[in-house]
């Protein structure tokens, strides 16, 4: 027993043993729920294979309009969160600006916080609405049109670029610098512009990053409830909030509706996970030490 | 002729953008009344700070820095041996494992929280303490995994090499080898798990079930609430504490090197 120990191999099967356990567990958890999503929920008395209720779901006309919203607003989210963050870090690099460790604070800000900071300042009695009023652009506090609970859920999507840019930032800075090392001295000692510097070395070396960060981004606000709960609109729903709502209520019709919304997350992070993997087996990646 | 110094404008426009939501969390916090129509707040007041400064609330804000602090050490300690071995494995399995390993970065949190929720109410560990610790631990896995690994790509695995050659244990090659070389990421992953396990609301509630009540939980109903004022002072002490472990832990390392 004690040589068993000293074996380097059973050591190392053995500390990873908690962490092995804790991810069956994860993946377990998302079996079960794509079970259930098929008609299989012994313990309301369902254990026959069916797509009915998936095939209701898809065809209701409630549930088809919340996922798009949904998409578009995680779409253009991540789109334009990741479009800042390149511009800062080239302008950051450009004008060689090292010490900028305040643009990553919101990194540490959580999601309810930026909810309360979006409330504060764009509220019809918040701060912005004030300023407007003193500057005379609006008479009264109703003329504010405020983009918290807005119809297009806009105000959402200003809290997630908020969060989003500084962490795809915090991911791009380091290797653009990394590669503006590299290459910069190369590219001027050839003459070359500093837009096609940028369109041709710097963007093209951190392409593989941009999209890993576009993807968690994505992903990150399509199955997010806090934000949208807090300041998206009230009739408008987004997708997590609807199958939040229908997890908690006790009316069994919610149940599959809940589940099929379920599904449907468990596909759009199929779809991620693939296209994470090609972008590490084929990208830029391969050729790094190190990923992210 | 005034000459406007406008170097790196844009840069302090951006640090403004920062700055000016956090500083507007602190100015609601001090303004008891304030009339839409008036220019400056009616009612400034700072010791109504003193209700946060009894027992109950107190009980509150340190159970809940406890659990994000155990479920981070948690996390560093189970998450040390498997980021230690992935280097090893070769580039086309690596790049697999890799994908799982970030699964719950990669899937809509939503998916798995509801599988999580299932599993611990299955074992009965739904609404303690030790299922919102679990259940932390699982969110922040991937973050440990890749930040350590990372490093130890970097600096250890050289050494680790020669240490094997010269035969030495597995607990020393820890202990007076990788330990002292991956310190300063050790120390930042802590800092960043903390974090992320202190912002925590949606699955703090999934699975706690309103037994488990952590600070994110407490100041989620006061926002959506009336009382601004008070939210704002909340909040404010909630962002204070992740901003100064931010400063501290994550913040203080970052280096650009041509490696």
């Amino acid at each position: 027993m004690k040589k068993l120990l000293e074996n380097r191999k059973v050591i190392r099967v053995l500390s990873i043993i908690p962490i092995t356990i804790l991810y069956l567990i994860l993946f377990y958890g998302i079996f079960i729920s794509i079970v259930r999503s098929f008609g299989i929920y012994e313990a309301i008395g369902l254990n026959k294979f069916t797509l009915k209720y998936l095939i209701d779901i898809i065809m209701n006309k409630e549930v088809q309009f919340a996922i798009i919203r949904t998409f578009v607003v995680s779409f253009v989210e991540a789109l334009i969160s990741v479009i800042l963050a390149v511009l800062i870090s080239v302008y950051l690099i450009k004008n060689d600006i090292t010490n900028h460790k305040v643009l990553y604070v919101p990194i540490a800000v959580p999601h309810i916080v930026v909810a309360m900071m979006m409330i504060l300042l764009f509220a019809q009695n918040g701060f912005i609405s004030r300023i407007f009023y003193h500057l005379g652009i609006i008479n009264d506090s109703q003329e504010f049109n405020s983009i918290l609970n807005d119809k297009y859920n806009i105000g959402v999507i200003v809290a997630y670029v908020f969060k989003g840019t500084a962490y795809v930032l915090s991911v791009i800075y380091l290797i653009m610098k990394k590669n503006d090392y590299r290459y910069f001295e190369v590219a001027k000692l050839m003459n070359v512009k500093y837009g096609r510097y940028v369109r041709d070395i710097l963007l093209p070396t951190s392409m593989d990053s941009l999209i890993t960060s576009f993807l968690i981004l994505f992903s990150f606000s399509f199955g997010a409830y806090e934000l949208p709960y807090m300041i998206g609109n009230t009739s408008n729903k987004l997708l997590p909030v609807i199958a939040y709502e229908k997890h908690l209520s006790p009316n069994l019709y919610d149940k599959p509706i809940f589940l099929s919304i379920n599904l449907v997350m468990i596909v759009i992070g199929v779809i991620i996970i693939v296209i994470y993997k090609k972008v590490l087996d084929n990208g830029y990646f391969k050729k790094q030490k190190h990923y992210i | 002729m005034v000459t406007l110094k406008n170097k790196n404008i844009i840069y302090k426009i951006l640090v403004v953008l920062v700055v000016i939501p956090i500083f507007a969390i602190f100015i609601q916090s001090v303004i008891l009344r304030y009339d839409y129509k008036s220019i400056l707040p009616d009612v400034i007041s700072i010791d109504n700070f003193k209700k946060f400064f009894t027992a109950n609330y107190f009980k509150l804000l340190l159970s809940s820095i406890l659990i994000s602090i155990i479920s981070a050490i948690i996390t560093i300690i189970i998450s040390l041996p498997i980021a230690n071995i992935l280097p090893n494995v070769s580039m086309n399995h690596r790049t697999t494992l890799y994908v799982i390993f970030l699964t719950p970065i990669l899937v809509p949190q939503f998916v798995y929280f509801y599988g999580i929720q299932n599993v611990f109410a299955k074992t009965g560990i739904i609404n303690t303490h030790l299922g919102v610790i679990l259940s932390h631990v699982i969110v922040m896995m991937p973050y440990a995994i890749i930040n350590l690994s990372n490093d130890i790509v970097l600096y250890g695995k050289k050494y680790e090499e020669v240490a094997f050659v010269m035969g030495v244990s597995d607990y020393k090659l820890y202990k007076d080898i990788m330990l002292p070389l991956i310190k300063g990421t050790l120390i930042n992953t802590l800092g960043l798990l903390f974090i992320i396990s202190f912002s925590q609301y949606f699955i703090t509630l999934m699975i706690g079930g309103g037994v488990v009540k952590t600070y994110a939980t407490y100041i989620f109903p006061l926002i959506l609430g009336n009382d601004r004022n008070f939210a704002a002072k909340a909040t404010f002490i909630y962002i204070a504490i992740n901003i100064i472990i931010y400063i501290i832990f994550v913040n203080s390392k970052r280096e650009v090197t041509d490696e």
